[in-house]
């Protein structure tokens, strides 16, 4: 990847570890699995391909296999095959069947753990039964098999992202173009999302199972897009491409929400909000007084106040299709589940369901009919469709600061 | 943001089953199995000397398989010293390799000065020996590339291969041997790694 800059004719193919989609065929060459010519789909950040990563989403389903890579303590990796539902006891022995470690039992009594590890160094200790943990990982966060004294001894792989050359992508592509395959790619992942895992997520107590891939995905996708607004402007050295960048993400915003693509026209407003983004001042002083208020506009849209009065005004005005902000209906939805009983004395609260299905209903509503955005079909067409489905991000709040602080030093 | 620019990488190729990551393994972890697990890409790390101080080695355990040719590609781009495996029991595996060593030259251009080392493996199975070790030089020798045969379960030549295949690295001096001073620092940094931090 670092030497991508340098080798331009393999730009196209470059894959990124740690980032999301795309299906590929496992043909396994030996005679033992040749039956079993399933498809294996690799999940987020692991393998792209740009191929694969231009065919329409296909839902994920628990029983799907990915790949999965598990690093060690001094940062070797195995990968590994695994369903998306497997416990994170299944994932720990395949990677002990890998390192041989079941031929040494003798001397190994101490079991692994596993760990998922953020860039910013925190660690989260995963219980043995839990499952489905892929979908739930952080965006450049990793899984670390180890002992359980080796826990503390851990440290974050370093960050892949490089500074972009003057001419990447994201100053040769239009606005219009940029926010066209963001919805588009949106739309394909919104309907890969069941109504029921909308249930599923906020339920997974009672239901006892939780298979919300797909709807796990988009909220991961919603925190990329987030991070790569923050990271294009931040990674941007030069002041006055950095606010020709301002310039375009508001722009790219502005078509979002008029693709009626909310989900997109948030997470860009959010990333231009974050701390580290908005404290250039110099960078947002010179921007034109018409995207100034422009942007003023979308803040005050995305505004939490009055429990997002501003939001629901919007989106209740739009026709479908619509691409809603997702976590606003989790967050209705976790109201409604928890601020009523699912039981009361040995019934069920008929009302409290009626308002879950009213909810998950507007979902329904929203998918009614067909986006179609994407038509054209070429060659820059395709690397653009390309470069927005594998963004490249830091999810490190701390190196954003830091990228900001040699932007523009503070005051004082 | 840090460049690994110290890392020295080995990449490792060959058709499915001759051995790869059994080599690699038994480099690695001096370990061996008689099942099989289909590799799809690892990546082992291990400290080393280089120019007279620390580097690390990754070893970088590839597919047998052809399905991802965006990944091969990288690999080769990003390696700097090749391993091709073949198993002495499969004509047909050296013949797969072919490509592969096609590749190397077509994206690496100068492959002269390039580490690359042609192994045949399983040498212990000679009942079912299907190629002779001249075969092995005489193609090693058309691809200008050194030559070795080696047997991961009798742990044949495996330490062997990746010294020999260090010093045709004539770019920079690439060794197992960590000498001593380094490698009391090497330990002091592991031993305070080991140390929790408390935030």
């Amino acid at each position: 990847m670092r030497d991508a800059p340098n080798l331009p004719q393999l730009e196209g193919n470059v894959i990124r570890l740690h980032r999301l989609v795309e299906t590929a065929e496992l043909r396994l060459t030996d005679g033992s699995a040749a039956p079993c010519s399933k498809q294996v789909k690799p999940l987020f950040r692991h393998f792209r391909r740009i191929d694969s990563c231009l065919q329409p989403r296909v839902a994920f389903r628990g029983s799907d296999e990915i790949f999965c890579r598990v690093y060690m303590p001094d940062h070797s990796y195995v990968t590994i095959r695994s369903r998306l539902s497997a416990s994170v006891s299944d994932i720990l022995t395949s990677v002990s069947e890998k390192l041989q470690y079941s031929e040494e039992q003798g001397q190994r009594e101490e079991p692994l753990i596993l760990v998922a590890v953020t860039s910013s160094g925190d660690k989260v200790l995963l219980k043995p039964d839990d499952g489905c943990i892929f979908t739930t990982l952080g965006i450049n966060s990793h899984l670390f098999a180890c002992n359980r004294d080796e826990l503390c001894s851990l440290v974050p792989l370093p960050e892949e992202v490089q500074l972009p050359p003057e001419d990447s992508h994201i100053h040769r592509i239009e606005a219009e173009d940029l926010a066209n395959h963001l919805s588009a790619f949106h739309w394909e992942l919104f309907s890969c999302v069941h109504e029921l895992e909308f249930v599923d997520y906020v339920f997974h107590v009672e239901r006892g199972r939780r298979e919300t891939a797909n709807l796990e995905l988009l909220l991961q996708r919603c925190s990329e897009v987030q991070h790569w607004v923050s990271t294009q402007t931040l990674l941007c050295e030069a002041p006055a491409r950095r606010t020709q960048l301002l310039k375009k993400f508001i722009k790219t915003a502005a078509i979002c929400k008029q693709n009626q693509d909310l989900l997109s026209f948030f997470a860009i407003v959010m990333g231009l909000d974050n701390g580290a983004v908005s404290r250039l001042r110099v960078t947002w002083e010179k921007l034109p007084g018409k995207f100034k208020n422009l942007f003023s506009k979308f803040e005050n849209l995305t505004d939490p106040c009055r429990n997002h009065k501003s939001y629901r005004e919007m989106v209740s005005r739009m026709r479908p299709p619509v691409i809603p902000f997702i976590p606003l209906i989790l967050k209705d939805l976790t109201f409604l589940h928890e601020g009523s009983k699912t039981f009361i004395d040995g019934l069920v609260n008929v009302e409290k369901m009626h308002a879950i299905a009213e909810k998950v209903r507007t979902v329904r509503k929203y998918r009614s009919s067909q986006m179609r955005l994407d038509t054209d079909v070429s060659p820059t067409h395709l690397q653009n469709k390309a470069y927005v489905r594998q963004f490249q991000v830091i999810d490190n709040q701390n190196l954003f600061f830091e990228l900001s602080y040699k932007l523009e030093p503070s005051a004082q | 943001m840090p460049e690994q620019s110290n890392d020295y990488r080995v990449v490792v190729f060959g058709a499915g089953g001759v051995g790869k990551s059994s080599l690699v393994l038994r480099f690695v972890k001096g370990t061996f199995r008689e099942s099989y697990i289909p590799t799809i890409e690892d990546t082992y790390r291990q400290v080393i000397s280089c120019d007279k101080s620390i580097c690390t080695l990754q070893i970088t355990d590839t597919t047998g398989s052809h399905q991802f040719p965006a990944m091969q590609r990288l690999s080769i781009s990003k390696g700097h010293a090749f391993i091709l495996v073949y198993s002495v029991t499969s004509r047909q595996s050296l013949e797969e390799l072919k490509p592969i060593y096609e590749q190397i030259c077509q994206i690496k251009g100068d492959v002269e000065s390039i580490p690359i080392m042609l192994v045949g493996n399983k040498s212990d199975e000679t009942q079912n020996r299907e190629l002779e070790s001249s075969e092995g030089e005489a193609i090693a020798k058309k691809w200008k590339c050194a030559f070795m045969e080696t047997s991961a379960k009798m742990n044949h030549n495996v330490k062997e291969l990746f010294q020999e295949l260090l010093n045709l690295e004539k770019r920079r001096t690439v060794s197992l041997q960590i000498d001593g001073k380094k490698s009391k620092q090497q330990k002091r940094k592991e031993k305070l790694k080991g140390k929790c931090v408390v935030m």
